[in-house]
């Protein structure tokens, strides 16, 4: 007991990949056309924006791909929190104090592979839940007795009514006699010094700590054989959560829990009732707008520093409380995330065309626009032909730039990443630093004209023939997103050619132009169905023959006038939802 | 058992009563079990200390002379005062370690061969492309040798790049429980202080008593259910209930501990550190001004946990790998290490500007070195100080800034005539694969092997031992 057996045991890595199939070729060709340097930033390493890639690269050494196995995905912090606010009412969060932060392995805040509990992470679980425990039993002991009154039915009565009410619903599934009894042993533990409150306090301890709520389970019924193929089924309530936890980010509620309880939640029709239902929630409405945010970056908007002296618009104030304009430029995304999500077409079309926004009085002098009146957000119709799309909005363009400068590389990086699902291969040995900005000679040049040995360079020019000819398209706003038409005295030109993608291909002038050819692309909506899938599965899509299937199915009912989240519905009818490959079963 | 103090005449006996006074500290549960120990003719345990820095070293700047001095190491051996530390007899400087260009199939670069490698020798594993380390770290196996729970801290803000490069989340720790699984650290002195020291818990002794029993029970119940779901589980994710029940094991090992009455108290516990997250949220993540308080912090706190025995094994990670910190401390008004680093693109330097920034920074991170080393060498222990059973590893990702990997610096300070046969020495063998590093460690600390990673054979550092 203790320490486990071999900690040194190779271990082939969880099922991870890139995509193989039809986006193969696309992914190849660019591979070895871009044989030259690493991308990210101004080539000293990266600089701080671009997001989370997730893509796979290369061989990977980690063995073939198996799909989706048997496994267990902690909660991540957020929905640690999500939950115990649907479960106990509390809204502390207390996953802010946690030790760790998030892991974006999948490119989104709940992949499963990074997500472990080592060492002092339990402590962060234990004091977390004690506190909860308490102010759970002191703010809504009636609640957590379900309706019971010690005093009128007794304090057994009302014990079997709390371990009816809330352990099932802190394991999101029936708990085992044997279960049950060792929380009934902590009960008795805890009500031989403090009664009945003290006990349910200890028992709620224990929950909250049990790696049944702190996990999710994809393992199938304990008793269950794997088929044929060495798959498993996950029982109704696994799928009733990976259901809830996708959609709204949190545990199931209680139409849905009741639902599985009463059989009727047997199959996609009752699984899709029930997906439609929460889609129409606020809870689902926040967890798309918290997706869109990593899917394109811009949740790191809060982190972005800006060389003060360049954009000075974009500082903050403390002696005045100010933040930097990155928070007003996080809250015009909010709403017109959610306005997409609730209010429109809610589309790819629809966001990557859309003109109308949302402004302060700090953005709108960014934007050019009148201030709204008062001191809140207004609606606002921005120039049509300039900010058009989500991709001219000043906070994506400002958390994918660098901090002196636009940073078409990031830009490029990025688009090529996340929007494309493009593999961007490393750099080789040696590569000089980009001269700076504040280099004396670059004083007159554009950025692009700062960047020319990327062309002229044999070993630049393979990536940078791809990688610039997205990023320079968004030369018309600088490092804060602003509208410019000269820099250093010299015109911009915001041209550039789309190269590797296949059929967007092409020269395009503009960053409304791009995203125009970006809807006319396949690898584009194909691109966005993997985010979600990856997003919904909390891993990589692997080249197994479930995963491949899947995507295939989702991609085909998906165009740019779907409903974002219309992939998500259909996914729940798959069997990559719904079983689980055992370890060393045949993919 | 009881934990052996360092002997030594006068001090002895005023340790013993001040032990006395402060057991009556209420609970502040040290988190280490009780030492095999006691009597004289018991060596004092050893202990190890891991130091990572990024960004390779100034080589024209850090190789000494024959009196093992240069400009760099001068300061790892010069006290705050200008005098000589006492550190280079003490010291063996290893040259010629070098770091293979070997991406495995991820996409990672030399800062991550160096930072993922250097302490788990196996080659980098892939999960998507991205490169994690391949295996525990040596920290950690001797962590579990010894069942302690290691103290892994970490310095990391910084306003270049507050979190680590997109895809690359292996970068926030070098060290390892498992395959491509990080041991995360704290980055909060705080918090570390509060680890080490414990909060005040208030109530009576029995109220407190109860409190950790009920504690107890309750991780029982969490770890029968951890092990049921495991034996569940395939090989990947079996391993991450096994760091979980790991854990859960470690706490309720303090739990009895303590309620054995065995709990140890530290003969001076230091005072608590500045909280700059209340001056600062973004002290710890966003704005690197606090750096040189926070390495302090993390220094003093890791010297007081060997000192008094709360630990075995300290690690200190000095920024993510690749290194973003400003430097604006020293003066130093460019973006960041890195880029200052890699410009330095020969053995001699660059311009003369740019070689004294390298020089200036590196001489920051010896200095850091010395205020750890020294502490360790100011506590008196078995006719020696604390440093002579404790090995300290300063190493680098890298050995210059443009990601040349040769020369990788490597200091060990301590275990001289413990298992190191004398100090004071560079030892210049020439090229010597990194994998001898976690080997030399590994043999001092008590657990022989005869390689190391992915180096079967490799053997310890040639010329050292």
């Amino acid at each position: 007991m203790g320490r486990p057996v071999d900690v040194r045991a190779a271990h082939p890595g969880h099922a991870a990949g890139n995509g193989v199939g039809a986006l193969a070729l696309a992914v190849s060709v660019v591979a070895m056309a871009c044989a030259g340097p690493r991308v990210g930033g101004a080539h000293g390493e990266g600089a701080g924006s671009g997001g989370r890639t997730g893509a796979g690269g290369g061989t990977s050494a980690d063995g073939p791909a198996a799909g989706l196995t048997r496994r267990v995905r902690r909660l991540s912090n957020h929905e640690y929190d999500d939950v115990v606010r649907d479960l106990l009412g509390d809204t502390t969060q207390p996953s802010r104090g946690f030790l760790i932060a998030d892991s974006f392995a999948n490119g989104y805040d709940n992949g499963s592979d990074e997500l472990a509990v080592q060492s002092d992470q339990v402590l962060d679980y234990q004091l977390a839940a004690e506190s909860l425990a308490a102010t759970a039993v002191a703010n809504r002991l009636p609640a957590l007795l379900n309706g019971c009154d010690p005093a009128a039915s007794g304090d057994d009565a009302c014990l079997e009514a709390f371990l009816a009410y809330l352990p099932p619903r802190a394991f999101r599934r029936p708990l085992s006699a044997d279960e049950l009894g060792r929380l009934r042993a902590l009960y008795t533990a805890g009500a031989g010094t403090g009664g009945l409150a003290q006990g349910v306090q200890l028992v709620i301890e224990a929950l909250l700590q049990s790696p049944e709520f702190l996990y999710r389970e994809e393992l199938g019924a304990p008793d269950a054989v794997p088929d044929g193929s060495g798959r498993v089924t996950l029982t109704p309530y696994e799928v009733a959560s990976e259901l809830s936890f996708m959609i709204t980010g949190s545990m199931p509620d209680d139409e849905l829990f009741m639902a599985v309880t009463d059989g009727r939640f047997g199959g996609p029709d009752d699984y899709r009732r029930e997906a439609q239902r929460l889609m129409a929630t606020p809870a689902a409405t926040e967890s798309t707008r918290r997706f869109l945010h990593e899917w394109l970056g811009t949740d790191r908007l809060a982190d972005v520093v800006k060389d003060q002296n360049v954009y000075p618009a974009f500082r903050a104030d403390p002696s005045n409380g100010l933040p930097t304009a990155a928070t007003s430029m996080m809250g015009e995304l909010d709403r017109d995330f959610v306005a997409l999500v609730t209010g429109g077409a809610g589309s790819l079309r629809e966001l990557f065309t859309s003109n109308q926004s949302y402004v302060d009085g700090r953005l709108a002098a960014l934007y050019g626009v009148d201030a709204p009146a008062g001191s809140d957000f207004g609606a606002v119709t921005l120039a049509p032909d300039v900010r058009r799309g989500i991709l001219t909005r000043l906070g994506y363009l400002t958390v994918h730039a660098d901090q002196d400068s636009s940073g078409p590389i990031a830009r490029g990086v990025f688009l090529m990443s996340n929007l494309l699902c493009l593999t961007v291969p490393p750099r080789p040995a040696t590569v000089p630093s980009a001269p700076s900005v504040k280099d004396a000679n670059s004083a007159g040049e554009t950025t692009r004209q700062r960047f020319t040995q990327h062309l002229s360079d044999d070993s630049c020019r393979g990536c940078h023939k791809i990688i610039d000819g997205f990023g320079f398209g968004f030369e018309s706003f600088d490092g804060i997103g602003v509208y410019r038409t000269s820099e250093n005295g010299s015109p911009v030109d915001a041209t550039g050619t789309i190269v590797g993608t296949g059929d967007a291909d092409g020269p395009f002038d503009g960053v409304a132009d791009l995203e125009d050819h970006l809807l006319a692309s396949a690898r584009f909506t194909d691109c966005f169905v993997r985010q979600t899938y990856r997003f919904a599965m909390g891993q990589i899509e692997s080249d197994a023959p479930d995963d491949v299937a899947a995507l295939a199915a989702l991609a085909q009912r998906f165009s740019p006038d779907s409903r974002l989240t219309d992939p998500l519905l259909s996914l729940v009818g798959a069997p990559a939802f719904t079983s689980r490959a055992t370890a060393g079963a045949s993919p | 058992m009881k934990r052996r103090l360092g002997s030594g005449g006068a001090g002895a006996p005023s340790r013993r009563r001040a032990l006395q006074a402060l057991a009556a500290i209420p609970f502040a549960a040290p988190l280490a079990r009780a030492f095999a120990a006691a009597d004289s003719g018991t060596a004092p345990p050893k202990r190890l200390v891991l130091l990572m820095q990024n960004n390779g070293t100034q080589q024209a700047n850090f190789w000494p002379d024959g009196n093992l001095s240069s400009p760099i190491l001068d300061a790892l051996f010069t006290g705050a005062d200008g005098s000589d530390n006492g550190l280079r007899a003490k010291a063996n400087i290893i040259k010629g370690m070098s770091i293979p260009f070997d991406q495995n199939g991820t996409n990672g670069n030399q800062h991550d061969m160096g930072f993922a490698r250097m302490f788990t020798g196996e080659r980098l594993l892939s999960k998507a492309g991205s490169p994690w380390g391949g295996g525990p770290s040596v920290d950690q196996i001797l962590a579990n040798d010894w069942s302690i729970d290691s103290l892994t801290l970490a310095v990391l803000a910084s306003n270049y790049e507050p979190h680590t490069k997109p895809g690359f989340d292996h970068r926030r720790s070098f060290c390892y429980v498992g395959p491509a699984t990080l041991k995360y650290p704290l980055v909060d002195p705080v918090r570390v202080y509060g680890k080490l020291f414990g909060s005040n818990a208030g109530g009576s002794s029995v109220d407190v008593r109860q409190r950790l029993m009920s504690r107890r029970s309750v991780l029982d119940a969490v770890y029968g259910n951890l092990d049921e779901i495991s034996r569940r589980l395939g090989k990947d994710d079996g391993h991450k209930l096994d760091y979980h029940m790991t854990a859960i094991r470690d706490v309720e090992q303090r739990l009895s501990t303590t309620l054995a009455g065995q709990q140890l108290a530290c003969p001076t516990t230091p005072a608590r550190p500045a909280d700059v997250l209340a001056l600062d949220p973004g002290a710890e993540s966003t704005v690197d001004a606090y750096v040189p308080q926070l390495v302090n912090d993390m220094i003093d706190l890791g010297a007081v946990a060997l000192a008094c025995g709360l630990t075995r094994v300290v690690t200190l990670q000095l920024g993510f790998c690749g290194g973003k910190w400003s430097f604006a401390w020293k003066g130093i008004n460019m973006n960041c290490h890195d880029d200052v680093a890699h410009l330095d693109t020969s053995d001699e330097g660059s311009s003369p500007e740019n070689t004294m920034r390298v020089v200036a920074m590196n001489t920051f991170y010896a200095g850091c070195v010395a205020r750890l080393a020294t502490a360790l060498d100011a506590v008196p222990e078995a006719g020696g100080t604390i440093l002579d059973s404790t090995l300290v590893v300063w190493a680098n990702e890298e050995g210059r800034g443009d990601h040349n990997q040769d020369n990788v610096p490597v200091v060990l300070l301590g275990m001289v005539g413990r298992g190191i046969p004398a100090g004071g020495r560079l030892i210049d063998k020439g090229k010597q694969p990194f994998n001898r590093l976690g080997c030399t460690i590994l043999n001092l600390m008590g657990h022989p092997v005869a390689g190391f990673g992915d180096q079967a054979t490799c053997g310890s550092f040639a010329g050292l031992l």
